[in-house]
C-alpha cells in the first residue's frame, strides 16, 4: 500500500539556518503518527511544507501520491490545523467556515450545514455568529480544529493541537482527535510525550532538522521506563550504590539531595516487579519516598535520543 | 461529516474560487477597519475637493445677491470657470491644449470638471489606503494558511485583488453620487443629464486610474509581512516616483539641453501621467489611456503574482 505521506530528502533553509536537513519519512495510511522533537527541531517546518505553505529548498513531499506543489489536486483530501494561524478577527466564525467549505467544493447550503455540524462536533455551536477575536484561546483552538474536520479529508496534520490549553480543553481535543479520525491518516505533533504515547501508533523523532528515529510506538518505546523519586531524607551513597546494582536499573541521576531519576530496563508486567525491588532496596536503607512519578517510556526513549534531561514536566 | 461535492480539482486557476474569495473580501471589508478607513478617507477627500470650489461660490452668490442686479450662482460660476485665467490654469494642470481645457470648462459642467481634476490627483494616494492590506496582514497572522489548504495561490492573489476592485467601485460610486448631488443641489447651474453623464465619465476615470494603484498595492502587499509597512511603501512609491520623475526631467532639461515639450512621454511611464487623458474629449485618447491603465495593472499584477507564487506563506 502506498504511504499516505512520503517525504523525500526534504531540506529547508531560512537564510543560513537549516531547519530541515535531508528528511526522509514514510507515513503509513490510516495511522496516527506522532511527530516529536524539541523546540526548533523542524516539526512545524515539515508540516508547513507538506501543506504547501513553505517552499522546500530541496526534496519533495507527496501526500496520497500527489506532490504538494500541486496542492489543488488534494483539495478536500488534505486538512490541517496550523500552529498559530489566525482566523480573520472581525468576521463571524461561521462565515469563515462556510467559505472554507465552499472552497472545498460544497454549494452554499451544504457548506452552511457542514460548518454548523463541525462546530457542533467541537462543542461550540454557540460561537457561530461571534467574531473570531471574541473567542478565548481554547475556543479558538477548537474552532481551528473544527476547520480541519470540514469535508472528508483523508490526511490530517495537527500541529501542536493542545499547546497552551488548560487540561480540560486539551483532554477534549485529544478525545475529538481519537473519535473523528478513524479511517484517516493523522500526523500529530506535540511536546506532550505522554499524549503522543496515548494517542499515536507510530512515532518519529526529529532533532536539529534530521530524523533521529521513526517506527511503530512499540518498537520505539521498547522496554525503557523512567521513574522520578522524591525522598523524605537525603539519599545516602550506599543506598544509591544498592539501587544502581539492581539489574533493572540502567541509570540513576541525582537531581537534588532528596530527589533522583531512575531509568529502568523493563517490559510490560516487569514494571511492577522492578518497582517492588526498588521499594525493597530503599526500605532496607530506611529511606522512604515522599512521591514517586512514573514517566512514560516514550519520554525515556526521546530523552535518550535527543540528549535531554528528565524533569517530568512534559509528562503531565 | 459532509462529503465535498467535488474532490478532484486539478485546475490551477479557478474563476469560481477567485470570485468566492473576492466576494468575501469585499463583503467583510468594512468590518476589517481598513475598508472603513478607505471609505471615510475617499469620501472626505471627495467632499473636501467639492467644497473647495462650492463654498467660495456660495459666498459670492450670497454677497452678489445683496447687490441690485447682481449675478446668480449660474452666472457667477460660468463667469469664473470659463474665464481665460481658469482656462490657462487647466491647460497647465492637464498639460494639454486649449481645445481640451475648453472641452472641460465649456462643453462639460465646469464645476464638476474642476472637482474631478483635483480628485484625480488624490486618487493614487487614497487608493493606497483601501488596497495596502490585500495579503500582508494575513501573511503576518498566517491566516492565509487556511485558504492555502483549499485553493491555489493564484486564486487567493487574484481574489483579494478583485475584492478590493469591487470595494473601490462601490466606494467610488457612493462618493461620486454624493459629489454630483452636492453640485446639483448647491449650485443648480447645470442640466441634470449633462451633470450625470459627465459624472459617470468622471467615475470611470477615477476607477481606471485606481486600477494600477490597486495592482501596485497587491504587489507590495505580498512582498511585506506587515500591513503598516505595506501602506507606507505603497504611499512612498506612489508619491516618490513622481518626485523622481520630476528630478529626472529637470536633469535632462538642464544637462542635455532637451526641450521640455519633447519630454512629455516621460511622465507617461507612470499611470500618473495618463490620468487626465481619461477625461479627454477625444474618445481615441480616452481609450488609449484606459488601455495604458490596464497595461500597468497587468504588469503590476504579474510581478506581484510571480512573487506570491514563490514566497513562503
Amino acid at each position: 500500500m502506498q504511504p499516505a505521506v512520503k517525504v523525500i530528502n526534504l531540506t529547508k533553509k531560512f537564510s543560513r539556518q537549516v531547519a530541515l536537513d535531508g528528511v526522509d519519512l514514510e507515513i503509513p495510511q490510516n495511522s496516527l503518527y506522532g511527530l516529536l522533537g524539541p523546540n526548533g527541531a523542524g516539526k512545524t517546518t515539515l508540516f508547513s511544507i507538506a501543506a504547501g505553505f513553505l517552499k522546500p529548498t530541496g526534496g519533495s513531499v507527496e501526500v496520497l501520491g500527489v506532490d504538494v506543489s500541486r496542492i489543488s489536486e488534494l483539495r478536500g483530501q488534505l486538512a490541517m490545523l496550523p500552529q498559530d494561524a489566525a482566523f480573520q478577527g472581525s468576521i463571524p466564525v461561521i462565515e469563515q467556515l462556510i467559505m472554507f467549505s465552499r472552497l472545498n467544493g460544497l454549494d452554499k447550503s451544504a457548506a452552511r450545514r457542514a460548518a454548523e455540524q463541525a462546530l457542533e462536533i467541537v462543542g461550540l455551536p454557540e460561537v457561530a455568529r461571534k467574531a473570531a477575536r471574541a473567542l478565548s484561546h481554547g475556543m479558538m483552538k477548537r474552532v481551528a480544529l473544527c476547520q480541519a474536520f470540514l469535508g472528508d479529508a483523508k490526511v490530517i496534520f495537527l500541529d501542536e493541537p493542545t499547546a497552551g490549553l488548560d487540561p480540560d480543553n486539551a483532554r477534549r481535543i485529544r478525545q475529538l482527535v481519537k473519535e473523528f479520525t478513524r479511517d484517516k491518516t493523522v500526523v500529530f505533533s506535540s511536546h506532550n510525550l505522554q499524549e503522543v504515547q496515548d494517542i499515536c501508533d507510530h512515532v518519529c523523532v526529529i532533532d536539529k532538522g534530521r530524523v533521529v528515529e521513526s517506527g511503530t510506538m512499540e518498537s520505539l518505546t521498547g522496554s525503557t521506563f523512567l521513574v522520578r523519586i522524591e525522598l523524605v531524607s537525603p539519599l545516602s551513597p550506599e543506598a544509591q550504590g544498592a539501587l544502581q546494582a539492581l539489574p533493572v536499573v540502567e541509570d540513576i541521576e541525582l537531581t537534588s539531595e532528596k530527589e533522583f531519576n531512575l531509568r529502568l530496563n523493563v517490559s510490560g508486567s516487569g514494571k511492577d516487579e522492578a518497582m517492588k525491588a526498588i521499594y525493597g532496596t530503599m526500605a532496607g536503607f530506611e529511606i522512604y519516598p515522599r512521591s514517586v512519578f512514573e514517566g512514560a517510556s516514550l519520554e525515556a526513549r526521546f530523552l535518550e535520543m535527543t540528549g535531554g534531561t528528565f524533569d517530568g514536566a512534559s509528562s503531565t | 461529516m459532509m462529503e465535498p461535492a467535488t474532490s478532484n480539482a486539478s485546475r490551477v486557476w479557478s474563476p469560481q474560487h477567485v470570485w468566492l474569495i473576492a466576494f468575501y473580501s469585499m463583503r467583510f471589508a468594512l468590518r476589517s477597519g481598513g475598508g472603513l478607513m478607505f471609505l471615510l478617507i475617499f469620501l472626505t477627500v471627495g467632499l473636501s475637493v467639492a467644497s473647495l470650489f462650492i463654498t467660495p461660490l456660495e459666498s459670492l452668490v450670497k454677497y452678489d445677491s445683496a447687490v441690485p442686479g447682481g449675478m446668480d450662482a449660474v452666472e457667477i460660476s460660468t463667469t469664473i470657470l470659463e474665464s481665460e485665467m481658469v482656462a490657462d490654469a487647466v491647460e497647465w494642470i492637464t498639460d494639454s491644449d486649449r481645445d481640451q481645457s475648453e472641452y472641460l470648462l465649456q462643453e462639460q459642467p465646469a464645476l464638476l470638471s474642476a472637482i474631478l481634476l483635483i480628485l484625480l490627483i488624490a486618487v493614487p494616494f487614497t487608493t493606497c489606503f483601501g488596497a495596502f492590506n490585500q495579503t500582508s496582514g494575513d501573511i503576518a497572522s498566517r491566516g492565509l494558511r487556511y485558504l492555502l489548504l483549499r485553493t491555489e495561490r493564484i486564486n487567493i492573489f487574484l481574489g483579494r485583488f478583485v475584492g478590493v476592485v469591487l470595494f473601490t467601485i462601490v466606494s467610488t460610486i457612493g462618493t461620486m453620487l454624493v459629489i454630483i448631488l452636492y453640485v446639483q443641489f448647491k449650485v443648480g447651474a447645470y442640466s441634470g443629464v449633462d451633470l450625470w453623464l459627465w459624472g459617470f465619465q468622471g467615475l470611470a476615470a477615477v476607477f481606471f486610474l485606481s486600477l494600477p494603484y490597486i495592482a501596485l498595492c497587491a504587489w507590495v502587499s505580498c512582498l511585506l509581512d506587515t500591513s503598516f509597512g505595506s501602506l507606507a511603501i505603497c504611499l512612498l512609491i506612489s508619491g516618490f516616483s513622481l518626485v523622481l520623475l520630476y528630478v529626472l526631467k529637470l536633469s535632462l532639461i538642464s544637462s542635455m539641453k532637451m526641450d521640455p515639450e519633447s519630454l512629455g512621454w516621460l511622465s507617461q511611464t507612470l499611470p500618473w501621467g495618463w490620468k487626465y487623458e481619461l477625461l479627454h474629449g477625444d474618445p481615441m485618447v480616452r481609450m488609449t489611456a484606459i488601455l495604458a491603465m490596464l497595461g500597468f495593472t497587468l504588469a503590476f499584477l504579474l510581478l506581484g503574482l510571480r512573487h506570491f507564487q514563490k514566497r513562503d506563506l
